[in-house]
């Protein structure tokens, strides 16, 4: 195998809120290769869209990295100086955010905010920084005739494409997807996969499509980490993770989908809630709502196995 | 109380909302326009059963919802509930209603008050409708909470909202909504906020309190694969109409109109090897305020023909209890 183009290793990510700290991203190693689409898969309040925000070093206040590294493409993302950080956000690595309305600016044509930021990022010539404008949008499904549209002009999933369009414009080689389509209908919801499948194959980019829904994980994405309580606990290829799940979590989540497609599936629920980052219960996190806890489980911490080739579980039954 | 039945019976119902505008453009309008929300909708409930709405955002569903609760004035159609019309009840006719016809929203942080702690924000409704004050009403409104499984109870009593989780919290919104003992439920959304893992306990409390207090459900989701889980009856909404009304298996096994097929085939599925043939509907969902003519899903039907452009297909039996609206059926 080749290098890595991402290699996270022991990153901690921490909000230090008034009521504590809040343990958000806490001991996670991952690596991506190129051309490779990871998904990142969990709950509300996991740590998923912190780890993607802190690839880019854009962790709000009064949030920080407080240990690892982010290696990308031999460069580790920690210890560059903000200006060259800059120069990586967009060109190298560029981020899709959930809320299309809040990352697009609304006083500006949905042309000339691609326009512009290709000027930014160096192209002189503004004849043909609205041509490769105009040749992105329509990759991404809009026409000519909407360049001079404002964010307010188009629709919930429109909105979406051009953020799509604003992320590819400058060919990245990483896109950080963060609940992509987790706004939109599934109508529109299936068109946008659909397109951001097209769109990988054909800019041959690496993509982390970060989720709560693990159904539409599958579908993007080659390989998945599951992230609990601010760790991820499962690592694998998509297809194996599904057919045998090996963490009580992973195995949970996955009974606890509703599948249209079964007839007679009896729903599952994980007794309890996911824990405060504050105050993550010792031993492994998960031990309080996992029905094989014993009693190692409440006091160490397993540690990340590898169980067979690139099939990883925190988890002391597997060792 | 027989199985079949009628406890609401909804007849051409419509809403349409004005559409703001500022003061010159109201001088100059020729006429005013309108949101169709709702547009002629007709359905029937039966007792002790669940009957879903579903529909993706903008179809009218939750304001179908808001008309039947009389939370606002349906601009025509008849609203008839226990064999009564209350489309147009007011006051003390109303408030008798309003105790047996209750609702459960989407946003367990909007929906209580912040202000309030959880014992008193359920049990001000008994107070309300006369039913029980001082020690009784604290003793009835623990019970609730014991029944919805906020135990220890004591400490829920006393907690404020920001104290308890979403999950709780949308335990305490239904512990609000069933303390009346109503025969009526409406659950607009109640598990769209939840976690998936907690998802399940939540749609089973909801169930096993249907049984025990013998509630019906109208239930609201653009969440087809939850849909199924609780559903006997689904009916489908697309900009202000509805499609198609099936058995929840029927709607699943024998879905007709081509939009409840579209809208299948899109919800993801969590197996990576289903590879399924999606089919793929152009554009999007067109303004409710200047509906297409005709069938209103003519402009993205891959079956679309003249006559759907200008002639409204009417809703028809196709099997039991299965109706579907579409010219390419009958």
């Amino acid at each position: 195998m080749s290098a890595p183009l991402l290699d996270i290793r022991g990153l901690k990510v921490y909000y230090f809120a008034r009521r504590g700290t809040v343990r958000a991203v806490d001991n996670v190693s991952l690596k991506l290769t190129k051309g490779e689409s990871l998904g990142l898969v969990g709950e509300s309040g996991c740590g998923k869209s912190t780890l993607g925000l802190a690839i880019l070093r854009l962790v709000p206040e009064p949030g920080r990295i407080v240990a690892g590294s982010v290696i990308f493409d031999g460069l580790d993302l920690t210890k560059l100086s903000e200006e060259d950080m800059r120069r990586i956000r967009g060109s190298r690595i560029a981020m899709v955010f959930q809320d299309p309305m809040t990352s697009l600016n609304p006083l500006m044509k949905i042309g000339e905010q691609l326009t512009e930021t290709l000027m930014v990022h160096g192209e002189a010539d503004k004849e043909v920084a609205k041509e490769k404008a105009i040749s992105i949008l329509s990759d991404v499904g809009i026409g000519p005739e909407r360049f001079n549209d404002y964010p307010h002009q188009l629709s919930g999933g429109m909105r979406q494409r051009v953020m799509i369009a604003m992320a590819l414009i400058l060919k990245p080689d990483l896109v950080i997807a963060d609940e992509p389509t987790t706004a939109l209908d599934v109508v529109t919801q299936a068109q946008i996969i659909d397109l951001m499948k097209d769109l990988k194959e054909k800019y041959k980019m690496s993509l982390i499509f970060i989720s709560h829904d693990i159904s539409l994980v599958s579908e993007v994405a080659d390989r998945m980490a599951v992230m609990y309580a601010g760790q991820v606990v499962e690592l694998g290829d998509v297809l194996s993770i599904f057919d045998e799940p090996l963490h009580p979590y992973t195995k949970a989540l996955l009974e606890a989908i509703p599948n249209i497609e079964l007839a007679d599936q009896k729903l599952v629920y994980i007794p309890g809630s996911p824990p405060d980052l504050v105050s993550p219960p010792p031993g492994c996190r998960f031990h309080p709502r996992c029905p094989f806890a014993t009693d190692k489980c409440k006091v160490e911490e397993p540690e990340m196995i590898e169980v067979r080739p690139g099939r990883w579980v925190k988890c002391f039954r597997y060792g | 109380m027989s199985v079949s039945e009628v406890i609401l019976e909804v007849k051409d119902l419509r809403k349409y909302f004005p559409v703001q505008r500022s003061f010159l453009e109201r001088l100059l309008a020729r006429r005013l326009d309108y949101v169709r929300a709702v547009d002629g909708v007709s359905f029937s409930v039966r007792r002790g059963g669940v009957f879903t709405l579903a529909g993706e955002t903008g179809c009218g569903k939750t304001t179908t919802g808001r008309l039947v609760a009389r939370l606002i004035e349906p601009t025509s159609g008849k609203i008839v509930f226990e064999g009564r019309e209350i489309t147009h009840l007011k006051g003390k006719e109303l408030k008798p209603i309003r105790r047996k016809i209750q609702m459960i929203f989407q946003d367990p942080y909007a929906s209580l008050n912040p202000r309030m702690r959880i014992g008193d924000a359920i049990g001000h409704p008994l107070e309300i409708h006369g039913i029980a004050t001082g020690k009784e009403k604290e003793e009835l409104t623990k019970e609730m909470l014991k029944r919805v499984g906020l135990t220890p109870v004591e400490k829920f009593y006393k907690a404020y909202p920001h104290q308890l989780s979403g999950g709780e919290r949308q335990r305490a919104v239904i512990a609000r909504a069933m303390i009346l003992k109503p025969d009526f439920v409406i659950a607009d959304e109640p598990v769209s906020m939840i976690d998936v893992s907690l998802r399940a306990r939540i749609l089973e409390l909801m169930m096993e309190l249907k049984e025990e207090l013998g509630v019906t459900y109208l239930f609201i989701t653009h969440d087809l694969a939850v849909a199924k889980y609780v559903s006997d009856v689904i009916a489908i909404m697309y900009l202000g109409k509805l499609v198609e009304i099936a058995p929840t298996g029927e709607l699943f096994s024998d879905p007709t109109h081509p939009y409840t097929q579209a809208l299948l085939s899109a919800i993801p599925v969590p197996n990576p090897r289903a590879k399924r043939a999606r089919i793929a509907l152009r554009g999007e969902v067109p303004s409710p305020i200047n509906p297409p003519p005709g069938c209103r899903f003519h402009p993205r039907c891959p079956f679309a023909t003249d006559k759907c452009k200008v002639e409204e297909p009417e809703m028809i039996e196709i099997g039991r209890g299965h109706y579907v609206a579409c010219h390419l059926i009958g």
